[in-house]
């Protein structure tokens, strides 16, 4: 005698109830029901800014000629130098993550490694890029929503030499 | 034409047919196969009538699917079927299909109250479910619906509160808004020792530790759902289905193809098309696709769905594993090689790396700012790009700009 789970109408049920177990799983967690995940290109640049001193009169800061494009809102920050350090182009889906090395150290002190992480999130119900930028090092975590093609700035952790390392972060849908 | 009076020579014949006889036995049959020609007739006849019986009884497989067991017990007396799953299967397909009589319904009835014999009351569950989410969605008429089916919505609405049940408290945990009781809870019902629950329930592990794990959660859930062994799961899974469904479509037209030809033809298959039909082996697909062609999708989806539910929770064994607060160390381990990014660079210099543009309103949201230092928001006035500045890690540094939230 056959056993049940061999004939033809429990295969087809036993399939179909994968089918529906990982569709009910996939629309428990928030943001995945919609079909084929949306792909992104996302664009990380490792900015080095160098303090103006004390003693450094004001003026436009020298900008690296690689970050032109954001050469009029760097100028805004109280650096007289930015430098580009690193700049990486990837192309990330819903709910992937990259991480980027933080570069520097503090007063020649060996440190863990620092990694900014990026995960994406789709999209607002606005239609913006949802991303959250985390560094754990720091304990710093932040969830944003960009404008497609837009750009946002996190500053802070200290790089060599006592400067200031910045991440400009822009995102771009993916077109199919 | 041979005549079989003699039955010695009819078993000597049969048993000549069937390769039984010695090699002694043999010769002796052989000398007198030559000497009296109305024995080779005999002979061929009946070799004749013997390839025809076997012709026809592969025919009965293939006319009924293949489901020769199933056609027998339906036709067996209500007390004489067997209480196994497949008699239970047979049974409940009458019932479905208003053919059963009522001593057979008596005996569906008395599977599903066998206590002591769970896996016919399962599988009868199971049968009956299947069959009447069909009917439900097909809008057919159910005047030959027994009480037993009174008792479905009990059974599956219990394994279905269950499963939605962990969805609900799965998706809290996503979103972090578990308490400790419903992280319990859903510990509890994710128990199974399954790939995706496995992990689902490391997640809820992870929360019970500290150190801002609620968000190592809401991560986990999204990376556990995307990652590559689920989405190659899903991928088996969807082909397998798609294979499962074209054999049953392909059987289905091959049942339906046989039953009309044979019908017009001999006696014989005409009593296998039949039987084929008073066993209510109609193919699932053949249902299916009733339902469908009626227009009634989403509401047998619906109901598929539902016994999907109830089919795995009769298969998904009830474990409870709660799991010892020290072993979140290697949970959260596990954790990490399932949530570990993609490292673009370890400082790496990238100097021809293409930029995108930037555009002239940049105007961002900050939805959340987890942070233990001073952390401010501002925008630039140039392209409106929101700055988030860390200034409590290291040395102040005050930016120029407008203050954000």
């Amino acid at each position: 005698m056959n056993a049940p789970s061999t004939t033809p109408r429990r295969r087809w049920l036993t399939v179909v109830g994968a089918l529906c177990i990982l569709a009910t799983s996939t629309m428990a967690v928030p943001g995945l029901a919609a079909g084929p995940a949306e792909q992104y290109v996302i664009e990380l640049r490792v900015i080095e800014g160098e303090r103006a001193g004390a003693g450094d009169k004001g003026g436009d800061p020298t900008i690296d000629k690689r970050l032109s494009a954001l050469a009029k809102d760097l100028s805004t920050l109280p650096f007289k130098r930015f430098t580009l350090k690193d700049a990486h182009t990837s192309v990330v889906q819903d709910g992937e993550r990259v991480s980027l090395e933080i570069p520097g150290d503090v007063g020649g002190k060996v440190r863990d490694k620092r990694f900014l992480v990026v995960s994406s999130h789709g999209r607002q119900s606005g239609g913006k890029l949802r991303f959250s930028l985390g560094i754990d090092a720091v304990k710093f975590d932040t969830l944003v929503a960009v404008p497609d093609g837009g750009t946002i700035i996190v500053g802070g952790p200290r790089g060599t030499g006592g400067k200031v390392v910045l991440f400009a972060f822009t995102a771009k849908a993916k077109k199919s | 034409m041979p005549t079989f009076d003699d039955p010695d020579t009819l078993a000597l014949l049969c048993a000549f047919l069937d390769g039984e006889l010695s090699a002694v036995q043999e010769r002796a049959l052989v000398t007198r196969l030559e000497q009296e020609p109305g024995l080779q007739d005999a002979l061929d006849a009946l070799a004749e009538q013997l390839s025809m019986t076997h012709r026809g009884i592969e025919s009965l497989a293939d006319a009924l699917d293949g489901d020769l067991l199933g056609a027998v017990l339906a036709g067996l007396p209500a007390d004489a079927v067997p209480a196994t799953a497949e008699g239970a299967d047979v049974l409940a397909n009458l019932l479905a299909d208003g053919q059963s009589s009522p001593d057979q319904d008596a005996r569906l009835d008395a599977f599903f109250a066998a206590d002591d014999n769970a896996v016919v009351t399962a599988a009868a569950s199971d049968a009956l479910a299947f069959i009447d989410a069909s009917r439900i969605a097909a809008n057919a008429p159910g005047d030959a619906v027994s009480a037993a089916l009174a008792r479905l919505p009990e059974l599956v609405l219990a394994r279905v509160e269950r499963t939605e049940r962990g969805y609900a408290l799965a998706a809290a945990a996503a979103d972090a808004a578990l308490s400790a009781t419903e992280t319990d809870e859903l510990i509890q019902l994710v128990g199974a020792d399954t790939d995706f629950l496995g992990l689902l329930q490391a997640t809820v592990h992870a929360r019970i530790d500290d150190d801002g794990a609620d968000r190592a959660v809401s991560e986990a859930l999204a990376a556990v759902a995307l990652s590559p062994a689920v989405q190659r799961l899903a991928e088996r899974a969807g082909a397998a289905a798609m294979q499962v469904i074209a054999a049953d479509a392909a059987r289905a037209a091959s049942v339906t193809t046989t039953t009309t030809t044979t019908t017009t033809t001999t006696a014989s298959t005409t009593a296998v098309a039949t039987t084929a039909q008073s066993s209510g082996s109609v193919s699932v697909w053949t249902r299916i696709r009733t339902v469908f062609s009626q227009g009634f999708f989403p509401l047998a989806a619906a109901s598929a769905a539902a016994v999907a539910f109830v089919v795995i929770g009769s298969v998904t064994p009830d474990v409870v594993s709660t799991g010892p607060v020290s072993q979140l160390a290697e949970v959260r381990r596990a954790l990490l090689e399932v949530l570990e990014p993609v490292v673009l660079s370890h400082n790496a210099m990238v100097a021809n790396a293409e930029a995108l543009p930037v555009l002239s309103d940049n105007g961002a949201d900050v939805e959340a700012i987890d942070a233990t230092g001073t952390t401010m928001v501002f925008q630039t006035a140039e392209s409106n790009i929101t700055v988030i500045w860390l200034a409590g890690l290291d040395e102040d540094v005050v930016a120029d700009g407008e203050q954000g939230t």
